[in-house]
């Protein structure tokens, strides 16, 4: 028995990337392969170099992919925030997952299995084309991100970072935007290929120029005019 | 036929503002101001903006107003 989502699970379903724009008929056939799964904080969905068998949408909590490099060294690719798919990969020729997902507080997923989806997408013609477009976004974000790697000074791409996870789980509070996420600077130095310590002294610097509030595991950007000044190099 | 304005105030959303407005990207653009597409948009006010480029709220509001009301 397909286990069933509720009339606001289903509305949010439809708004995602991956199902817009399908009729409440797909919607249904859609709902009806889901299964969901619990993490708590810190726990994993799957581990890098697991078979690819699944897909998830995040229900609600915050999750991190990261992978970690044959010297051992992790590197945090991205973190999503509910309402996002992740491990779409498993649709594609991978055999196992390239990342690993980590619960970062507890989180509830949709997981559709691989065979299930692949056969969604016979029925409906309309999910490839999403598909397509998901994939060429996260492909843009990517080739943004390698960009700045290979070409930007550290400040413009720990900038642009920040923007980037404010504008994907940022919440205005009375200090300003909050990334509402538990963000360590290890994390930071990771998205942007730093270190530790270049991290450190770049934020301490921002809070001296009122920019951000760095407490630990917590950014707040008071100004985020003056980080789009440094990401973009503004006047 | 005028439609009546959406009085804004120094808490309305940039982002909002331009999604409803879309002819005042040219008053933005006039000003050189870089709201438009920028991801913070979304969080900031008018406020914040004029503050950010040193003009004087009130009367960026007044201009805003002119720009939105649809020719009678």
């Amino acid at each position: 028995m397909p286990e069933i989502l509720t009339q606001f699970e289903m509305e949010k379903l439809a708004g995602t990337p991956i199902f817009k724009g399908l009729s409440a008929a797909e919607l249904l056939t859609v709902a009806g392969k889901v299964r969901l799964r619990k993490a708590a904080a810190d726990e994993f969905f799957f581990y890098q170099g697991a078979p690819a068998q699944e897909i998830f949408i995040l229900r609600s909590g915050r999750v991190k992919i990261s992978q970690v490099n044959p010297d051992g060294q992790q590197v945090l690719m991205r973190i999503v925030g509910p309402w996002s798919l992740f491990a779409v990969i498993a649709l594609m020729d991978a055999e196992e997952y390239p990342a690993s997902a980590q619960a970062a507080e507890t989180s509830e997923t949709l997981v559709w299995s691989k065979n299930d989806v692949l056969e969604l997408v016979e029925q409906v013609p309309h999910l490839s084309l999403n598909l397509m477009q998901l994939m060429g976004s996260h492909l843009k974000e990517f080739q943004d991100r390698f960009r700045e790697l290979a070409t930007e000074r550290v400040e413009r791409r720990l900038a642009r970072s920040l923007l980037r996870l404010a504008s994907q789980t940022g919440r205005k509070t009375a200090q300003g935007v909050l990334i509402d996420f538990p963000l360590s600077r290890q994390d930071l130095a990771e998205m942007t290929g730093t270190t530790l310590y270049t991290v450190s002294r770049i934020l301490s610097q921002w809070e001296t120029q009122e920019i951000v509030i760095s407490g630990r595991e917590r950014v707040v950007i008071r100004n985020p005019h003056g980080l789009v000044r440094i990401a973009d190099d503004l006047p | 036929m005028s439609k009546t304005l959406e009085s804004l105030t120094a808490d309305t959303s940039i982002a909002k503002l331009l999604d409803k407005y879309p002819q005042l990207i040219q008053v933005f653009m006039q000003y050189h101001m870089s709201c438009i597409g920028c991801s913070m948009a979304h969080f900031d006010t008018l406020k914040e903006a004029a503050e950010n480029y040193g003009l004087p709220l009130d009367e960026f509001i007044s201009i805003l107003e002119r720009a939105a009301r649809p020719a009678d």
